[in-house]
């Protein structure tokens, strides 16, 4: 099975043949770049050192490293962005910039020395300009071109994304839709549960409590699904934690159980101590006696 | 049953790598003639405008096409906002 449209740009790119873009340009351009940075990364070493295995070994560092770390932070594509934006929550990813960093400034430093020690350049006052063009020849043209992942690992990657944000969505939505059988709940607490015994009320709130905590356990379900096939951990906050449904639940609770039905309820009790004490207060007799013993 | 593969599937379905580079095109497309206003579209307004790019896939297929198009706008519009915060 395939999709008709997709089938049709296949076709139509097959039959464009190769194209000479400005993206095969760059890339020629590359290739000749990282030559160049070979030949004189290896004059720079190779003074630097008369040990020719770390003269080359420091030549393949200053030649492959500074583009390939460059690469991870210069995205070229809509998911190379998202991607970047997920791995820069991670360690790895603050150690590339840092890496990166350094190995630009150390490129910067030596050309700047390299160019400052040419006659002419020092004289015409262009070191700085040369030193920024070796830079772009030798570090962001090569690293434009290179993508920091295989694109199978960069859908791997992103479908991850995807499975996370889907689990975000559904979290959100469950907690919408419970938030409105909740409020319903509250509704009818208000309006109809009066009807009902006493047994069938701490029914009614065991079966909303039990509601939430099995919603809880579905999405405790999700996760841990997820966090398998994507590796990713999701932080699982529970809705009973969730301040706004634990208001929800505490008030058809109290809705529910501390009526006038049931005597020995917290509510009541203190009711009850209330009543007993403007009682003894407005009591006219007791009054009237308090006032003639004062006589 | 069906088994949806990363190149292959058993069934009627596409493959997860054809999906994701119809998802792509045809967002690169619906951008292309609506630039910033596919921001605002809703997955009903993208399936609309789709329908006619996918009217032969399966129903569980055009579902997941829909997704990953107004999934891809939201993600650009995440960005775009990010990149506003950061230039105030």
């Amino acid at each position: 099975m395939s999709s008709r449209y997709l089938d049709m740009v296949r076709g139509q790119r097959r039959k464009s043949g190769v194209a000479f873009t400005a993206k095969t340009g760059l890339a020629i351009l590359a290739v000749i770049a990282i030559c160049g940075s070979a030949a004189y990364w290896w004059g720079v070493q190779n003074e630097l050192t008369s040990n020719k295995i770390v003269a080359i070994a420091f030549t393949a560092i200053m030649v492959l490293a500074p583009p390939s770390l460059v690469s991870f932070l210069i995205p070229w594509s809509p998911a190379g962005m998202l991607l970047q934006k997920i791995n820069a929550r991670t360690w790895g990813y603050t150690v590339i910039t840092v890496a990166a960093l350094f190995l630009l400034y150390y490129s910067y430093d030596i050309q700047y020395a390299w160019w400052s020690a040419q006659p002419v350049v020092q004289q015409s006052g262009y070191v700085l300009p040369q030193v920024l063009v070796g830079i772009i020849g030798f570090v962001i043209i090569p690293a434009l071109l290179w993508t920091p992942v295989t694109s199978d690992e960069l859908v791997e990657q992103v479908r991850q994304a995807h499975l996370v944000k889907r689990y975000e969505l559904q979290t959100q939505a469950d907690i919408a839709i419970l938030r409105n059988t909740l409020l319903r709940a509250q509704e009818k607490a208000l309006i109809g549960f009066a009807n009902l015994t006493v047994q069938e009320r701490e029914e009614l709130a065991s079966v909303m409590r039990g509601l939430v905590r099995g919603i809880d356990g579905t999405m405790r379900e999700i996760a841990t699904s997820v966090k398998s096939v994507s590796g990713a951990t999701i932080p699982f906050s529970s809705l009973e934690d969730n301040d706004q449904i634990k208001g929800y639940l505490d008030y058809i609770s109290e809705a529910l159980n501390d009526t006038s039905l049931m005597p020995n309820s917290a509510n009541n009790s203190a009711k009850l101590a209330t009543q007993g004490q403007s009682t003894t207060a407005i009591r006219p007799t007791q009054q009237y006696a308090e006032d003639r013993r004062n006589y | 049953m069906a088994l949806r593969g990363h190149f292959y599937s058993t069934g009627k379905d596409l493959p997860e790598t054809d999906l994701r580079e119809l998802a792509d095109l045809l967002a690169t497309q619906l951008y292309g003639n609506l630039e910033r206003k596919v921001y605002g579209l809703s997955r009903q307004d993208v399936g609309e405008l789709l329908t006619a790019y996918i009217e032969d896939l399966q129903p569980e297929d055009q579902r997941s096409v829909v997704w990953l198009v107004w999934d891809l706008f939201q993600e650009g519009l995440r960005i775009e906002m990010g990149q506003r915060r950061r230039a105030r």
